[in-house]
Parts: structure tokens; sequence; C-alpha cells
């Protein structure tokens, strides 16, 4: 039935997953609707009512999807037409049209990518919507004429993709412009190695067969030729950090390899001048595309820095609404507020700046910033915090900070100041190079005397043989396109590394640490558990006097109250008098003089309704989860209690066990409060010794650090991005705010902890493999070295070695699939 | 066998044609998304889709 109704989204029977996000339905007024929420009904309906249902069958076909369900569509994007918001995200393209890009959250499968470039074909102005699914990005073109900037966020928006743009001076960014210099250089090594190679094959055939000595002269010509822009252009990468090394009194890696190319080069080209037959040219260019086809791998995992402005804009909301000078309101783009300005902050909005409230009572969720839980009350005077929540009725803030020196701006601007960290395998390399290169060159300058007395082009042909013969290529590129495959594995299973060596620190990593609020729970306050005093009967009744009483007072818990209430499709009560009494609850009376009552138990004894001793032995179970219990009365008994709290993802348990088998050492890191915190531990069987409560961002950072390289932090606020920089590998939690995606160095797409265990387990096995590959290279580069000391290879045999050592290493890497198996 | 003397430049001409072409695709950004495109063109043959499909200008 269920995939009956995931295959055809049109049956009008009821479903048992909603039919926009595929989360199971538990009511039957649900089941009916076929949705979990007005959000995802109002994007099903807005599809479809643009012709792209297909987005739906395209989806059944393509591999298990699981959404969040979507928020309803708040905002109108009006603060997109702000002249300073298109200073800084749009850019103007040929033809008058704009540009902008977007990422977009809620990007999971082929299907968005069809839906959304399908857009311009049905909306009038839209020229061009480009999606990049890995990174979850859109490149947007429109007619500024036709379309206004606001009206494009709002498609987005109103398709389930919430768009956050990305600033124009983020994207032409430096790394950019060096990749596009490094294809080019990679490019012109392979058209010059493959050419030369071609050239040469004519000529070793020749060197056999006889040829005229004018062709291999002309051959010898031409091949110097097409080495010249290969040395002096595609090899200033090897010599660039050759030199750097040299500068800094370090030998590195690469020193051997630009000597090779060097001396090679001008052995060939001195050799050519004179007409020998020695010449090194297709040795040379081959070494060069080979090691610069591993580089290519390497810099495709790369990490890219981002810069501290540019993680402000991806965590504070960009729109505030400005109090005008007669109290009108102004939806403004923030950049435009100043300290001083008043701004109203509805229900569910986020702060955009630090401050302080001027009117209004309401509740603030602090939990992205301090990794609290529970509710925060605001009252006039009260200081809130940019990137925190407003969870309550509207209220209005005077700001006194904007943008940068915010809490939350000082705390990104530190994460930046995090240095980057060396990596192990680059020191390993390091260590194990310098060897490497005292060891080659002492043995080609010992070969050279050894052959002196052969005469001195004999101990030349040696000397250049053994330094290409024992270039280090499982080093150079076995590695990368080792880490490179895995991390392409890894991505397809949800898991995104930043870098290659992310995974090597994953592999040795000894302790892993996780952040409660939001990574091992929802984060979110909402109704787990409910015992209502009737036999069924009444349910409906009784959630409808719910609603009635929690309906519209703002109250976090009056909130989860009402949403519990809502799902089931209640119809709320009508009462006569609604009174909130501070700190207790909610009392109403209805037409019948039935005084009715929700909040707090110790509240409700006193008036009279104590609760029954069989339903003690609930509230005592919720309290020991760290769960708040909320009753309601109908005159003096109790109808129904209300277990409220953030609840742990459903997976959580087993994957904490899963890493327990793994001989991982499993502890948490929250800033909640302490009991909650201890609760929670107990749940997933950590010892309480190992989860801490009460930690502020940078005290949780020092944890990390103290670990170092062996510490794993699963987190996803911004109160944990400062940790999982320090941390020896951060994995951010889908789900979580962005900052996450920049400062974390693994990131789940899917908010499913199971998949770190897949990722320990993937890390491993590359790590093996890893291992694998350098001992076979390294009996390569012995066997070989010695064999042209002794003279068995010439230059040309070691152009054939060398090139057979590499493809060895490279098939076991693609034959070495790291994150493919499952293990229980 | 002299013939080789013109035929060897006139096959690189021909080779540098195409690593022109290269280069044409690198600065034009080309080759920056590598794994969208090949999801891009297994969703677009969409036979029984509600609305036509048909490569827009883009300009």
């Amino acid at each position: 039935m269920g995939l009956a109704a995931k295959n055809d989204p049109f049956h009008r029977a009821e479903v048992d997953a909603c039919r926009h996000c595929g989360q199971a339905l538990l009511t039957h007024r649900e089941k009916e609707s076929g949705f979990c929420c007005a959000g995802c009904k109002a994007v099903f309906e807005f599809i479809g009512g643009l012709g792209l249902d297909y987005f739906y069958c395209l989806r059944a076909r393509g591999p298990e999807w699981n959404l969040t369900p979507v928020a309803k569509v708040k905002s109108t994007y009006t603060y997109f037409d702000d002249a300073r918001f298109a200073e800084k995200f749009i850019s103007t393209e040929i033809g008058g049209l704009q540009q902008i890009r977007f990422h977009l959250s809620g990007l999971h499968c082929a299907a968005c990518l069809w839906l959304l470039e399908k857009l311009p074909e049905i909306l009038p102005g839209l020229a061009k919507v480009r999606v990049d699914l890995i990174r979850s990005k859109a490149q947007v073109v429109f007619d500024p004429k036709m379309l206004r900037p606001s009206a494009v966020g709002h498609t987005f928006a109103a398709l389930g993709y919430a768009p956050h743009p990305i600033s124009v001076d983020g994207r032409a960014s430096a790394p950019e412009k060096i990749d596009r210099t490094f294809a080019l250089q990679l490019g012109l090594a392979a058209f010059s190695s493959m050419n030369i190679m071609v050239l040469f094959i004519g000529r070793y055939q020749g060197l056999f067969s006889g040829m005229e000595e004018r062709y291999a002269h002309f051959f010898a010509w031409v091949s110097l030729v097409l080495t010249i822009p290969v040395v002096t252009f595609s090899a200033l990468p090897f010599y660039r950090t050759s030199w750097a090394g040299l500068r800094l009194g370090r030998v590195h890696i690469d020193l051997p390899i630009a000597v090779a190319i060097v001396s090679g080069f001008i052995g060939g080209a001195v050799n050519t001048f004179l007409g020998r037959t020695e010449i090194y040219f297709d040795t040379v260019t081959a070494l060069v595309f080979l090691l610069l086809v591993g580089r290519w791998f390497q810099r495709r995992a790369m990490k890219q820095v981002a810069n501290a402005s540019e993680l402000l804009y991806t965590m504070m909301p960009l729109e505030a609404v400005r109090k005008g000078v007669d109290g009108a309101r102004e939806e403004i783009f923030v950049d435009s507020l100043n300290p001083g300005d008043e701004t109203y902050v509805g229900h569910d909005e986020r702060f955009s700046c630090d401050g302080e409230v001027l009117a209004g009572e309401s509740y603030a969720n602090n939990a992205l910033l301090t990794g609290e839980s529970r509710p925060v009350p605001l009252r006039p005077g009260a200081l809130v915090w940019a990137g925190t929540k407003n969870i309550g009725p509207e209220i209005t803030v005077r700001i006194s900070q904007v943008g940068e020196s915010t809490r939350l701006g000082r705390l990104m601007s530190e994460i930046q100041l995090t240095p980057a960290r060396e990596s192990k395998t680059a020191r390993f390399t390091d260590r194990v190079g310098v060897y490497f290169v005292f060891g080659v060159f002492g043995l080609a300058i010992a070969t050279f005397i050894g052959w002196y007395g052969q005469g001195f082009w004999v101990a030349w042909d040696r000397v250049i043989a053994l330094l290409i013969v024992s270039c280090p290529c499982a080093l150079g590129i076995a590695t990368p396109v080792t880490l490179s495959l895995a991390s392409a594995q890894a991505a397809r299973r949800g898991i995104l590394l930043k870098s290659g060596d992310a995974l090597e620190r994953l592999a040795a990593a000894s302790h892993v640490l996780f952040d409660k609020t939001g990574t091992l729970t929802t984060g979110k306050l909402g109704l787990r558990r409910a015992v209502l005093s009737d036999d069924g009967s009444q349910w409906l009744e009784i959630w409808g006097t719910v609603l009635g009483l929690e309906e519209g007072i703002g109250h976090p818990a009056a909130e989860a109250l009402s949403e519990a209430a809502v799902m089931r499709q209640t119809i709320a009560r009508k009462f006569l008098g609604r009174a909130v009494v501070p700190g207790a609850g909610v009392t109403a009376t209805d037409a019948d003089g039935r005084v009715f009552r929700i909040g707090s138990l110790r509240w409700l004894s006193e008036n009279g309704a104590e609760v029954p001793p069989l339903l003690r032995n609930f509230i005592e179970e919720a309290l020991i989860e760290g769960f708040s219990v909320i009753g309601l009365s109908h005159g003096e008994s109790i109808t129904g209690l209300f277990a409220l709290g953030d609840s742990l993802r459903p997976e959580a348990a087993d994957t904490v066990l899963k890493l327990f088998s793994r001989g991982l050492k499993v502890g948490m890191l929250s800033g909640d409060m302490v009991e909650v915190t201890t609760a929670t531990a107990e749940v997933l069987g950590i010892a309480a010794h190992n989860a801490e409560g009460g930690l502020s961002p940078e005290a949780k950072a020092t944890v990390m650090r103290g670990l170092g390289d062996a510490g794993v932090l699963v987190g996803d606020g911004i109160n944990d991005a400062l940790a999982l920089a320090s941390a020896g590998v951060g994995i951010g939690v889908s789900g979580g705010a962005e900052v996450c995606l920049k400062v974390a160095d693994v990131f789940l797409i899917r908010p499913d902890l199971s998949l770190i265990v897949t990722a320990i387990d993937g890390a491993r096995r590359t790590l093996r493999l890893i291992h694998r590959h350098l001992a076979v290279s390294l009996f390569y580069n012995l066997a070989a070295a010695s064999l042209a000391i002794s003279g068995y290879i010439g230059p040309l045999g070691a152009a054939l070695v060398m090139p057979a050592s590499s493809l060895t290493v490279i098939l076991s890497s693609l034959f070495g699939a790291p994150f493919k198996r499952t293990e229980p | 066998m002299t013939v080789v003397f013109i035929l060897l430049p006139l096959s690189l001409l021909l080779g540098g044609v195409f690593f022109l072409g290269y280069c044409w695709s690198v600065k034009t950004g080309q080759l920056e998304d590598l794994d969208t495109p090949a999801l891009r063109m297994l969703v677009e043959d969409n036979d029984n889709a509600a609305t036509t499909v048909g490569e827009k200008k883009e300009n």
C-alpha cells in the first residue's frame, strides 16, 4: 500500500506517507488528506499548479528518499529587491540579464534538478537555472524587467527549496582561478605527452629496424619543441613547492621530481643538439602528466577556506522588519540596519542582530548559539542575540550590534582564525620525503662516480634512469587517487568529505564525542508522550480542549501542544473566558460553566486536581528522560498528561552501540543543562562521566583541542562550530546550521547518525588500501632503482617501468571500494 | 617518406586546435561541476512528462 502510494502520487485513497515529503502519516485525518503538514501540501499544490507533477514520478524512480517536511513559506523575500542586497548578491550579465546564486536547502536527487531546471520554460522572465547537485548550489539568470529578484526567491521557497544567496565576491574567488590555471597545465601536459609518445613509438621502432638519421633528428626536434611548454608551464607546481621548501630550509618531496624534470630536459636538449639518441622527453612529459593527474585528484577533494563574512551570511537571517517613522513595517535587507533601529521579530523568526527587547513578552530558543534546549523567557529589557530564534509571539527589539560585531559575528571570526592544522599525512610524507630525497640524491652521486670510468655519457644515462625510475609515484599518485575515489564513493552514500586527510584522521580516531541538542536529538520541543484518562472514545474531544486552551498563547509548551492537537485534526473547543497564569498555565471556562486548566502539575494540585497514583509512573519516567510534564484538568480530575521534550533521533542508540563495538570511546559535549545531558547519556548507554553538560562553545573547543587528531566531534549548531573546527575531525549533521558545512571536515547530507559508522568503517578500509599501495610501490622503486644503477634499465626502460608501477597502484585503487560494503 | 616533414606538423596543428578547444572549455568554467551533468542527462528524457521537452535558448 505504502509503495503503491509512493509510485502514484495521484492516488486518491488514503496514503501512509506524505505525498510530498514521504514522512509516515500517523492519524486518520492525515492519511485522508495525504500530507503531514500544511507546508508540504502547499508545495505539492504549487508544483501541481505549474504542471510539474512529473517530479513525483521521477523521484519514485530514483533511490529511496527521505525528506524533512517543508516549513511554510513566511518570508515575502522583498528584501531581495533592496539596493544593498543587489550590490552584494546580484551581478549583471550581457544583455541586461541578472544573475544570482543560491545555496539551496532540501536538494536531494535528480528529480529536484529536473524540477528546478524546468522552471525557465514555465516562468516568464526566468532565463536559466543551473543546479549543482553535489554542492547544493544553483545559478539563476533572470530578466529584471520581467521578474523581480523577490519573485525568484519566493518561487524557489514555494517549491520547498529555501534559497540562501551567495555573495558576488564569494563566487569569483581565488581558488577558482587557481583551478583553471591548473586545468590548463594538466591539459597541456596531456597534449604534449601523448603526442610525444606517438613520436617515440616511431623513434623506438626506428632504433631497432634502422631509420634514416634525418628522420630521427626531426622527431627529436619536434619533441623538444613539444616538451618546452610542459617544462616551463605545466611543471610549475613542482618547482614552486620545491622552492618554497628550500627557502624554509626543508627538503620537499617534490624536489627530486623537479630535479628529474629539469635534468631530464637539459640532458635531452643537449643530446638533441649533439645528435645523440638518448633524449628523455617522453619520460619527462609522461612524468609531469601522471603526477599532475594525481594532483588533480588531490585538489578535487580539497577543502576551501571560507571567510568570516561569508560564514556570517549563511548563519544570520538576511531579512529584517524595521519599524518605520510612523510605526510602519518595512521589510529590508539586514545590511541596511543600524544600531538604534527598532525591528519587529515575529514568531519562529531568527534575530538578525544583537539587541534589547523593547516591547512584548516571548521566549527565545538559543539552541543554535548555546546548545540550550529549554526556552529562555524574554521580557522588555532582556538581551537577544543574532542567530537565535524567537519562538513566542512578536516582539520589538532595539538593535545594539550589527553584522560582524555581534556575538555570533565574533564567534565566526574566531573560527576563521583557528589555524588550519597540518595534516598528519602531510607530515608523514614530509618526514619520509626527506630520507627519500637524500637517499635518491646520494645514490645518484654514487652512481655517477661509479660509472664515470666508463665515460661521462654512460654515467649520465644511468643517473637520469635512476632519477626517473625512483620518482615517488605511490606518494604522488596512488594516495590521492585512493583518497579521491573513496571520497566520491562516500558522497554517493551521503557523506561529504572536505579533505582526504579527514579520512586518515577518521580512521585513526579513538574518541567520538556528540553534541546533544540537534545532533543526538531533533532539537525541537514537541509532544513526546501523552496519557489520556479515558478509554479512547473521547480523545478527539480532549485534544479539542487542549487546542482551545493553548492556541495562540505563544508559550513554547503551548505551541508544542497546539501543534500536536492540530496534527490530530481536531476542532478547538469554544471557551467563554481564557486567562493565562504566568509561570503556571492557562485556565478557561466553557459555556456550561465547567473550568478547565492546563499547565504545571504543581499549579493543578494547588487547584485541587491531584494526579492519580496510576499515572505517577508516567511522570517519573518522563522526568528521568529530561522531559517536562504538563497536565490537563477538568474540574478536579486530571484528564490528560503530556510529556514535552526534545526527542532522541531513532538511530542514535544503535549508532552509539556500533561505535562502542568498534573500540571507540563515546562521549557527549553539550551546552544544555547537566541533568538533561546526564539523562540523555544514560538512555544511550554513555557513561555519565563521559557526558559533559553546560559547556560554552569555547569550552567545547578546548576539550576537542585537548584530544587532538584522535578526537571526532559530531555537532550541528553555531555553538559547535568552533569545536568542529578545532576537532581532529569535525562531523556536521544535516538539518543543523549551515555553518557546519563550512567548518566541518565531514558533512552528512541526511540527518542519519548511522552514517558516522559507515564513514569510520570506510575510512579504515581506505587507509588499509593506501598502506598496501605504499608497500607495493616501495618494492617497485627499490627493485627498479637497483636495476637502473647496475645499468640493466636505461632511460628507455625506465620510461616503461615507471608508468607500470603507477598503473598497478591506480588499478588497485580503482578496484578497492572502501565505502561500498556495509558491516553490521 | 619525406612527406612526414609536412604531415607531422599538420597533425600537431590539428591536435592544437583541439587543445585550444579544451582551453576554451576551461576558461568558460565548463569543468567546474563534473557531477551534475551526468544526472541532468538522465532526467531530461521524460517521455510521459506533462510539459514539452526541448532545450530552451539561453540568451
